[in-house]
């Protein structure tokens, strides 16, 4: 590689910069997600506030008939003490005449009736059916919200109809930690193997939402630049374009172009969501505001690592994912010649992107159970495939160490500078290739055809 | 200023495309480089614009390693292109951009262009009053013709001291050959180095001095034009006569290269053959009316030497 390998790479940058974002489409998206971003937290709001206004959702459930057989002496008035209960009719059923409600529930339609049956069995268990119809006018959220309420009302008062204190009721009602524990050969016990905890929810949204924008970013800088390298091989221009600009200027140019637009997508979003807390406060008051503020706390305190250094890294993580993509798609678009062709020249490059963010979301899941995640993390965070897509996040959670992040990066490094030479090697051919869509092995051949040639004229030399 | 070509190959694999071509082009004026399709042209052009890597020999400007990136050279490729969806303008714009042209000099020359090859409505939209501006124009809304043109114009943008033109004229209309034409006798006053590859023959004629035959790959016919066509003698003899004069031909051994109404045409050895022949046809009292020898033609010239080898291959 030489110096003048890159010369033109400013004034390619500059054209494929102004020309994209002149496109309607980039326009026209950017419109789009800033109106939807403005209108995002006012809207939030306005949902918010209407729900609050009909107050808590009242149960559709009417009456609830209660048919208890256990021996147990309860009074269900209780039962479902809730403010959304508060116009729930709770009656006690005649012993024996559970069966004939239910019939009769069977034959009726839209009824808002429910009938429970609590019974103590021989072998040794309490059991409570609940019955409603068919076709009752109850949506199944109200019912299953109302069979879990009654159940743990019962659990709690089978307990005090056994003289059983509060402070009892609270010690029992403890949840039971379980260690298994083995021997080691001597005899002795081994250490206790600690079960790994999964993130928590928001970490989980914070991985998976870190992995969508990476995607969102080399998804689209890849098609951008591989469209454009299609375009100006199909319509010829790029023979005009080499007599004053190398290849690697050429697709140097064009990368930096698309980082600059997705940067600029992803600003104008940013400013819109800050606008839209302000029209938000303004409209709604400044205490939605501040709690959308403590939202973003929360997870700005679970970003444990987050500090200048790690953000750079972070970053220039990114940086080399998107590199490394756009390489492989400017390769990719060089291998095609006609526009109709490309779906087929962009396969590979696709599944390698598809395989890669799949990892990540693997990973997220795995995160999430808590099986075995350190191993796995440590794993798909170093895989150059996968790393772009979830290595930056996990440095700013914590979930993996400046080392193996530089460790990962170095390696991700190795790659890309391995396929730019790969690249600049097969580039020039590729780009004046008109026909059918070079295959990935085709590429590979022409690669090693072109290192032979190379080699025979250093001897030569 | 001059070019030097010295033994220029080029391989795909095991395939020589160019093979060891020298030439060289020492003052200005046009440099011919003909060939059959596939014989090596546009790969040679290629090589010489540094857009293709060259398996051997070497390329002078001044007598020095030719950079095309570091120098002022003109092409105007054999199959054009522009971005079929920008702008006209910025594309020019950006095309003498990569040349090093300031954005107010190259609005200068596209202005002066635009007039020149007349497509000054396509870069300059008006504005008619009481009605929308028209929009500036996209090169898929413009003919093969003007594309072509303003493709003339992104070759011509930086003064170039070198221009290079694959088939400048090929899919051209008569009024817009002509036009083309012109600027080319231009550029060659201004003192310019020209290359170029055509199939028209009569062109090639009008223009250039020296010529380089390439096919498959190699030279097979080198040199100044009038030379080469010296060298071939005046072996072309066209001759019409009122009568029937076949037999006579016959008996002079003349093969019939063409016969048209406008007479036919024969292959004669040399100027002592033809003598003989038109003093047989008025001993026989035939009314010549038409008696012509002269050189072969550069088409004649090119087909034998391009469909020779083509047939001995």
């Amino acid at each position: 590689m030489k110096k003048s390998d890159f010369t033109g790479w400013r004034e390619v940058f500059r054209f494929a910069f102004e020309q994209g974002t002149k496109q309607k489409a980039y326009k026209g998206f950017i419109i789009f997600m800033c109106i939807l971003t403005l209108a995002s937290m006012p809207v939030l709001s306005l949902i918010q506030s209407l729900s609050k206004d009909e107050g808590p959702q009242k149960s559709g459930v009417s009456t609830v008939t209660v048919y208890d057989e256990s021996g147990l002496n309860i009074d269900y008035a209780q039962a479902l003490a809730d403010e959304r209960y508060q116009d729930v009719k709770i009656v006690s059923g005649d012993a024996g005449k559970f069966e004939e409600h239910t019939k009769k529930l069977e034959e009726s339609e839209d009824s808002t009736e429910v009938a429970v049956h609590i019974t103590y069995e021989e072998t040794g268990y309490f059991s409570i059916t609940y019955v409603k119809s068919a076709d009752a006018d109850i949506k199944s959220d109200d019912y299953n919200l109302l069979t879990d309420d009654f159940t743990n009302f019962f659990t709690e008062a089978k307990l005090r109809a056994v003289d059983v204190t509060e402070e009892q009721l609270a010690f029992i009602s403890q949840e039971v930690a379980t260690k298994v524990k083995g021997t080691t050969e001597t005899g002795e016990i081994a250490p206790e193997q600690v079960k790994e905890e999964g993130i928590s929810m928001t970490e989980y949204f914070v991985l998976l939402g870190g992995l969508m924008i990476v995607m969102l970013i080399i998804a689209f800088s890849s098609s951008s630049i591989a469209t454009s390298i299609v375009t100006e091989k199909s319509t010829r221009v790029v023979e005009y374009l080499m007599i004053n600009v190398r290849p690697l200027a050429l697709i140097i140019g064009k990368i930096l172009a698309s980082l600059l637009m997705v940067a600029i997508q992803f600003g104008a979003i940013i400013i819109s969501y800050l606008v839209s807390c302000i029209i938000n406060g303004l409209i709604f008051g400044f205490e939605s505001l501040n709690k959308t503020m403590e939202q973003a706390g929360e997870v700005a305190g679970l970003l444990s690592q987050v500090n200048p250094l790690t953000i750079l890294i972070a970053i220039v993580f990114i940086l080399t994912g998107v590199l490394f993509f756009s390489i492989l798609a400017g390769v990719a678009g060089a291998s095609v010649s006609k526009m109709e062709e490309m779906a087929e020249g962009l396969k590979t490059l696709n599944m390698l992107m598809i395989v890669g963010s799949y990892i990540g979301i693997f990973l997220c899941i795995m995160q999430l159970n808590g099986s075995k995640s350190e191993l796995l993390t440590t794993i798909f965070c170093i895989f150059p495939l996968s790393a772009p897509f979830i290595t930056p996040a996990n440095l700013l959670l914590g979930n993996i160490g400046i080392g193996y992040t530089l460790i990962s990066l170095v390696i991700l490094w190795v790659l890309v500078l391995a396929l730019f030479f790969f690249a600049s090697r097969v580039y020039e051919s590729l780009i004046f290739h008109n026909g059918k869509v070079l295959k990935t092995k085709d590429i590979i051949m022409l690669a090693k055809t072109k290192k032979k040639t190379v080699v025979k004229e250093e001897k030569q030399a | 200023m001059s070019l030097e070509v010295r033994n220029l190959t080029k391989k795909y694999g095991d395939k020589t495309v160019v093979d060891n071509l020298s030439f060289k082009l020492e003052k200005p004026g046009v440099y011919a480089l003909l060939g059959t399709n596939g014989a090596g042209k546009t790969t040679s052009l290629r090589m010489i614009l540094g857009m293709l890597a060259k398996d051997g020999g070497e390329i002078l400007w001044n007598g020095k390693p030719m950079d095309a990136m570091n120098m002022n050279v003109g092409y105007l490729a054999e199959e054009r292109g522009l971005y079929p969806k920008y702008e006209l303008m910025d594309q020019l714009l950006y095309f003498a951009k990569l040349k090093g042209v300031s954005r107010k000099v190259a609005k200068e020359r596209i202005a002066y262009w635009a007039k020149r090859l007349e497509v000054e409505e396509y870069l300059y939209p008006k504005a008619v009053k009481g009605k929308k501006k028209e929009k500036p124009k996209m090169a898929d809304q413009l003919s093969k013709g003007n594309q072509q043109k303003i493709q003339l114009m992104a070759a011509l943008l930086s003064d170039p001291e070198l221009l290079i033109l694959d088939e400048p004229l090929s899919g051209l209309d008569p009024v817009n050959t002509d036009l083309f034409k012109g600027i080319i006798r231009e550029e060659m006053e201004k003192g310019k180095h020209l290359i170029m590859s055509s199939h028209q023959m009569a062109t090639i004629e009008e223009f250039c001095e020296d010529i380089t035959i390439l096919n498959r790959g190699k030279a097979v016919l080198q040199g100044n034009l009038n030379e080469i066509k010296k060298s071939y003698g005046r072996v072309n003899m066209f001759v019409k006569c009122d009568q029937a004069f076949n037999d006579i031909a016959e008996k002079h051994g003349l093969p019939v290269v063409t016969q048209t109404p406008d007479g036919t045409q024969y292959k004669v050895t040399g100027e002592a053959q033809a003598t003989d022949f038109l003093k047989d046809l008025l001993a026989n009292d035939k009314q010549v009316i038409k008696f012509e020898l002269r050189e072969p033609s550069l088409h004649e010239i090119f087909v034998e030497k391009a469909g020779t080898q083509n047939e001995e291959e």
